[in-house]
């Protein structure tokens, strides 16, 4: 059934080809078929678990080709809210390409990237996951930068990083096929930890291959600034499936391989160092998770960029995710993968309201919009809960995930990892207030005194997030349940929770009564305005020129708007201990360009150089047979 | 089996190269008409000589009746039929292609593209290691003047170089045939690779190193590989196919003749070497270099031609990486990717000409726009890049995959080929997919004109992505080329046999 | 004076040597082909060196020959000879062409140096 789902994706695809191009948002039509037709059978196996199907391809050349799925309680999971949630977005893209003359290939390619979706988390071993893989990269490939000349820049980053990481994936896959002679991800981890104790250096190198192939898809440092950039750029409902699934690719990486790997090394500590009741490996690991996290939040305090501050935010989560999952424990794994879920759920709700902003206003420099609160209230309602989510405040989703991150922190004796959280989710507030203020709040600028809220069908997915939003944060135990079942796969004590209380080792927490305090108190505030007296509604400027002409004194809306340099004393803080990461990639290019330029040069600059050339290599090859002699 | 047709493969394209110069004087038509027919009778002759090695196995073909070891000897192996097939495929693209070029000098380059027809056919077929001196020259000498054609600066400097490197090339490979000749008193390869163990190591290392720096300078390894920079971005488009293309199968099947057929040793499943330094640690550097060097090269190029050059450099070296693991895996990861080489190539070559038709520069920007102003050779561009990198299920994927299997095998020095593998193909998805992205832009300010395409161009273009297609939707036809080829090439005493028929010297 | 075989394999090293240091150092393209040839012939006195046995006769049949046993035959090896012919004429050749893309080469720089023969604009 999974192989019938991907063909069909395929057929579909190409029969969405032949839609003309007026009827375009067609395409986008039966691309949220496809996508709900996929949800209906993810639910139908819910309980389906360790369900496999295999497809003989060839076998050539000795070796067989097969494509191996295999249903797992973390690979159901992850793919039942990756789909949810790009069926969400796909109903968002009908809207936004009615009219418009879109291009004719995101769609198409969207197909290839659900379809490997799928693939990537059914797979049942390193050759499909692999081929899944590829197909992934290569599609967003040509969804990021749909030919824009503009958009290649950013692109290059994103290219150039997930090929040399999925490329690493794949030299540490070769090693694994020479030692075990077999793709099978369990032989695999089995194998490297018996390496441990034979041949240190290559099972470390060999996991460090892997660390590579998925820390660079999920943006971790040092690969951490390609997301900055191809959010940006990227069409911007994609932005939202970029930020909202993309990213957690690699994260599921680390969760399929490294994980059980660390948790073996965990339970038989023969010869690795043991530090704080984790292997050193993911100790290190999850320290480059905080380091991420705090960094990320400091270059999305300094961004102007709406969907750039929105990308490091993405950056900063995955750090928090990471952090949590190398932990190890059962508390930290738990939450890790809540906070990729309510990750998920939160940044698409974020990224689709700046995507009915740019709809709107065509803009994405934060301190040229402000003041659209009251003309999109819908779209300012999900940001804003979407950023209360973020920040982590009670009672949305994202406080029970970071809620249960610490526990796993504190409970595991972690406090400094504690603190670099710490410190960057308090830094979230500021960005991402900020944010709000600079696009919802604020001065509204006068050319968008006609802006409307975005036609209903872009509303539906926006009132679905915020509900969503709010009922994993009330009831967590919606989605701890099937964590839960995930952590029972990884032979893990499951977390003490039910629909609406979580337990931990040190506290516990009724989140329905946390939201009913909350609520109560919202309540009385908006009894109390109410009752109040009447108000009246004063226009701004004629508050600042009391009562006079603003014209008179040159003033217009957008100079009261404070946006522009918003932090700047702040960012004067960390100059000195900026480092420009951005830079150090492009000086890297610079130099192999500049290596490549000289060896070119050196062979086309005359005839006379390449006799020297020549006679230096003969010297060298008869130099080698005399030394090794 | 005395078998003559393969004699008549060598002998038919030089006869007409004479006649077509004289032919050709009192009508260019006539010359054209004689290199198409010539290649045709060759194609034709090539099936009916690979049908017959298909049944009866290795075919000697003695010359004067002198009996192998002394004498002038052909020997048709399976290997060497269906690489000559693979080539004269590509040598009629790029012969048609001339043909439908007008030039007032086309009795003259017919002339020397038979030469070269010739010299390609008889470097992989002869049996005598002279022989081969020779038809490597003749080779060299058509190449230089098909590369200076172009009366441009740099077509007559890239000439100008091979042409030095290749004569000091060939002046090594003859000191490495004298030594062999004072030392052995034959010529007969099968002969030299029979008694080469008996020869003493200082001998050995003195003649394999000879070789290996003359043949080096033919194969555009780094750093031998300076004449390609100037000599492909200067020269013609069919030039530019016949280098990449029949350049590599050449080199290739000079490098299976000799360093795996005389120098190594087959045992089951791989080749080793009984000289006192470890040769495949030497090849290992060499190759592995070579692609990284071309590759960078490649990478910081800004010429459409002189990418695709370096990129070609690349890969032949990288077919090269694969043979000398001297794994059975590695051959015929090597056959692989030399069968997507030599076929995507071309047709790179062919669809980036059509592409920047009518540009005033060469250069990477030419290629922007490219798909609304034709589509067809974009897509058949696609498909060659795909076919380049090793997109799933073309011959390129499986031969890096088995290369990849091969590095693994055992875990040792030759496990940095797959960092090599790893690094190249990445570098080279970036220059292609850079180039495939370009084709897409729009530039909405101009408008777009449709290039008109030669029919010619269309049918070639069309043949090679067919071919490139029908291996890839056929792979257990590949798998059973492959590696058919590959037991020829392990056969090494069944390449002894043919020739020599007793296995022995009889002393004569 | 006898020279022995190993006398003459040393005086062609030497001249190959010669050939190669010329076609280092010269920037004259006209003087690079004459080195290039310099080494040919070095090859061709290496070659017929290989044939050559100290003290023997010319290999032609003469009506005074006398036709003894194969292992104590004393006339020197004509395939080397064969060999050089072949070589000389392949020389020739390459040496032609070359002279001819210098000619070419000339025409278009209005110089022999190699070192002023550089175009920048042209990569």
């Amino acid at each position: 059934m999974i192989g019938k789902i991907l063909l069909s994706g395929v057929l579909i695809s190409f029969l969405s080809m032949f839609v003309r191009k007026r009827y375009n948002y067609f395409r986008w039509i039966l691309f949220s078929i496809y996508l709900l037709l996929t949800l209906y059978f993810l639910f139908l196996w819910r309980n389906s678990f360790y369900y496999n199907e295999s497809y003989n391809f060839l076998s050539l050349y000795g070796l067989n080709f097969s494509l191996n799925f295999k249903i797992t309680p973390l690979g159901w999971l992850f793919s039942f809210f990756t789909i949810f949630l790009t069926f969400l977005i796909s109903i968002f893209s009908i809207q936004k390409n009615i009219g418009e003359d879109s291009e004719k290939l995101i769609s198409f390619f969207w197909f290839y990237l659900i379809v490997s979706n799928i693939g990537i988390f059914f797979a049942d071993d390193f050759l499909t996951l692999f081929i899944f893989w590829e197909l992934m990269t290569f599609s967003s490939f040509f969804v990021i930068s749909p030919g824009w000349i503009k958009s290649f820049r950013a692109v290059n980053y994103y290219f150039v990083l997930s090929t040399l990481g999925a490329f690493f994936m794949l030299l540490g896959i070769g090693f694994l096929y020479g030692g075990t002679k077999s793709f099978s991800i369990e032989s695999g981890y089995t194998y490297l930890f018996t390496l441990f104790s034979i041949n240190p250096l290559l099972s470390v190198f060999i996991t460090i291959t892997f660390i590579l192939g998925f820390f660079t898809k999920s943006a971790l440092i040092p690969f951490h600034i390609w997301p900055a950039q191809a959010h940006a750029e990227a069409p911007d409902d994609f932005s939202a499936f970029l930020s909202g699934i993309m990213i957690k690719y690699g994260l599921f990486g680390n969760l399929l391989f490294l994980v059980p790997l660390f948790l073996l090394i965990k339970n038989y500590p023969s010869t690795q160092i043991i530090t704080n009741g984790i292997p050193l490996f993911s100790h290190i690991l999850s320290w480059v998770g905080a380091i991420t996290s705090v960094i990320a939040t400091f270059l999305a305090i300094e961004s102007n960029d709406m969907k750039k501050l929105a990308a490091w935010s993405t950056v900063a989560n995955i750090g928090y995710a990471t952090t949590s999952i190398f932990i190890l424990s059962s508390y930290g794994i738990a939450g890790g993968i809540f906070q990729i879920i309510t990750h998920a759920i939160f940044k698409t709700a974020i990224f689709l309201a700046l995507a009915a902003v740019k709809y709107r206003t065509h803009e994405r420099e934060m301190h040229k919009l402000g003041g659209l609160a009251y003309k999109m209230p819908v779209t300012f309602l999900t940001f804003l809960l979407g950023i209360i989510a973020a920040a982590g405040i009670p009672p949305m989703n994202g406080y029970a995930s970071k809620w249960f991150i610490y526990q796993a922190l504190l409970s595991g004796h972690f406090p400094f990892l504690t603190i670099a959280i710490f410190l960057s989710s308090t830094g979230a507030f500021m960005y991402l207030f900020r944010a709000l203020h600079s696009i919802f709040l604020g001065q509204l600028p006068e050319k968008f005194d006609d802006v409307k809220e975005v036609p209903f069908l872009m509303q539906i997915p926006m009132y679905i997030l915020m509900a969503l939003m709010l009922l994993t944060g009330v009831f967590p135990g919606i989605i701890l349940k099937p964590i839960n079942s995930v952590l029972i796969s990884f032979n893990l004590q499951p977390v003490k929770v039910t629909y609406n209380t979580m337990f931990s080792t040190l506290s516990s927490v009724d989140s329905l009564k946390v939201f009913l305090t909350f609520s109560g108190s919202f309540a009385f505030a908006f009894i109390l305005y109410l009752i109040g007296k009447p108000r009246k509604h004063v226009e701004p400027l004629d508050n600042y020129t009391a009562g006079q002409d603003p014209k008179e004194f040159g003033l217009t809306r957008e100079l009261y708007h404070f946006a522009l340099k918003f932090y700047e004393p702040f960012e004067h803080m960390f100059d000195s201990y900026r480092t420009n990461t951005k830079e150090f990639y492009d000086s890297f290019e610079r130099k192999v360009n500049e290596f490549g330029n000289f060896i070119k040069e050196s062979y086309s600059k005359n005839i006379r150089y390449s006799s020297y050339i020549f006679i230096f290599a003969l010297v060298l090859v008869i130099l080698y047979g005399w030394l090794v002699w | 089996m005395n078998y003559n047709l393969p004699v008549l493969l060598i002998a038919i394209p030089i006869l007409f190269s004479f006649l077509s110069l004289i032919l050709g004087s009192f009508n260019k038509i006539l010359s054209k008409i004689i290199l198409i027919s010539v290649i045709i009778f060759n194609i034709i002759s090539g099936i009916c000589i690979y049908n017959s090695v298909l049944k009866n196995g290795n075919i000697l073909t003695v010359i004067g009746n002198y009996l192998p070891p002394f004498g002038i000897n052909l020997i048709s192996t399976y290997t060497s039929i269906s690489f000559l097939i693979l080539l004269y495929i590509v040598f009629l693209v790029a012969s048609l292609i001339f043909v439908s070029k007008n030039d007032d000098r086309a009795d003259k380059i017919s002339s020397v593209l038979l030469l070269y027809l010739a010299s390609s056919t008889g470097i992989l077929l002869t049996g005598d290691i002279f022989n081969l001196f020779v038809f490597i020259e003749i080779f060299s000498i058509s190449n230089i003047i098909l590369i200076s054609i172009k009366d441009k600066k740099l077509s007559i400097k890239g000439s100008l170089k091979y042409l030095i490197i290749t004569s000091i090339g060939a002046s090594l490979y003859l000191f490495g045939i004298g030594f062999l000749y004072g030392i052995l008193g034959t010529l007969n390869l099968s002969e030299i690779s029979l008694n080469f163990d008996n020869i003493s190591y200082f001998s050995k290392v003195f003649i394999f190193l000879f070789f290996l720096g003359s043949i080096m300078a033919e194969l555009e390894v780094f750093p031998f590989n300076f004449w390609i920079s100037d000599s492909y971005a200067g020269s013609k488009n069919y030039v530019n196919i016949l280098l990449s293309g029949l350049s590599s199968i050449v080199a290739l099947y000079i490098f299976i003749r000799l360093f795996l057929t005389v120098f190594g040793y087959p045992t089951f499943i791989s080749f080793s070497y009984s000289l006192p330094f470890n040769v495949k640690t030497l090849f290992l550097t060499i190759f592995g270099l070579s692609v990284i060097v071309n590759e960078l090269a490649a990478l910081s190029s800004k010429n459409v031609k002189r990418i695709l050059g370096f990129s070609s450099a690349s890969s032949l070296s990288l077919i090269l990486l694969s043979l000398s693991t001297g794994l059975k895996n590695g051959v015929m990861a090597a056959m692989l990717i030399a069968i997507s080489v030599i076929i995507s190539k071309p047709l790179l070559f062919l669809s980036s000409h059509q592409i920047m038709k009518g540009k005033g520069e060469k250069n990477l920007n030419s290629f922007i726009d490219g798909f609304r102003r034709n589509p067809l050779f974009s897509i058949l561009f696609i498909i060659g890049v795909f076919t380049l990198v090793g997109f799933p299920l073309t011959p390129s994927f499986w031969g890096k995959f088995l290369l990849f299997i091969s590095a693994t095998e055992k875990i040792s020095y030759t496990t940095l080929i797959l960092v090599i593998v790893v690094f190249s193909i990445t570098i080279e998805l970036f220059y292609y997919f850079r180039l495939m992205h370009k084709l897409f832009i729009k530039d909405e300010n101009i408008k777009v004109e449709k290039t008109k395409n030669n029919f010619v161009y269309i049918f070639s273009g069309i043949l090679l992505a067919s071919i490139i297609i029908f291996f890839s939707v056929k792979p257990y036809f590949t798998q059973n080329i492959v590696e058919k080829t590959t037991e020829d090439i392990f056969d090494k005493s069944g390449y002894i046999k043919s020739c020599l028929k007793s296995g022995e010297i009889d002393d004569r | 004076m006898m020279i022995d075989n190993r006398t003459l394999y040393i005086y062609s090293f030497i001249i190959f040597l010669i050939g190669i240091y010329g076609a280092i150092t010269n920037r004259n393209l006209i003087k690079i082909l004459v080195s290039l040839s310099i080494i040919e012939t070095a090859l061709n006195i290496f070659l017929v060196s290989t044939g050559y046995i100290n003290g023997s006769n010319p290999p032609i049949l003469h009506s005074g020959m006398k036709l003894i046993s194969p292992n104590s035959i004393n006339i020197s090896d004509p395939l080397p000879h064969a060999l050089v012919l072949t070589a000389i004429v392949i020389g020739v050749g390459t040496t032609a062409i070359g002279i001819g893309l210098t000619i070419k080469l000339y025409n278009h720089y209005k110089t022999l140096n190699v070192n002023r023969m550089g175009d920048k604009d042209e990569l």
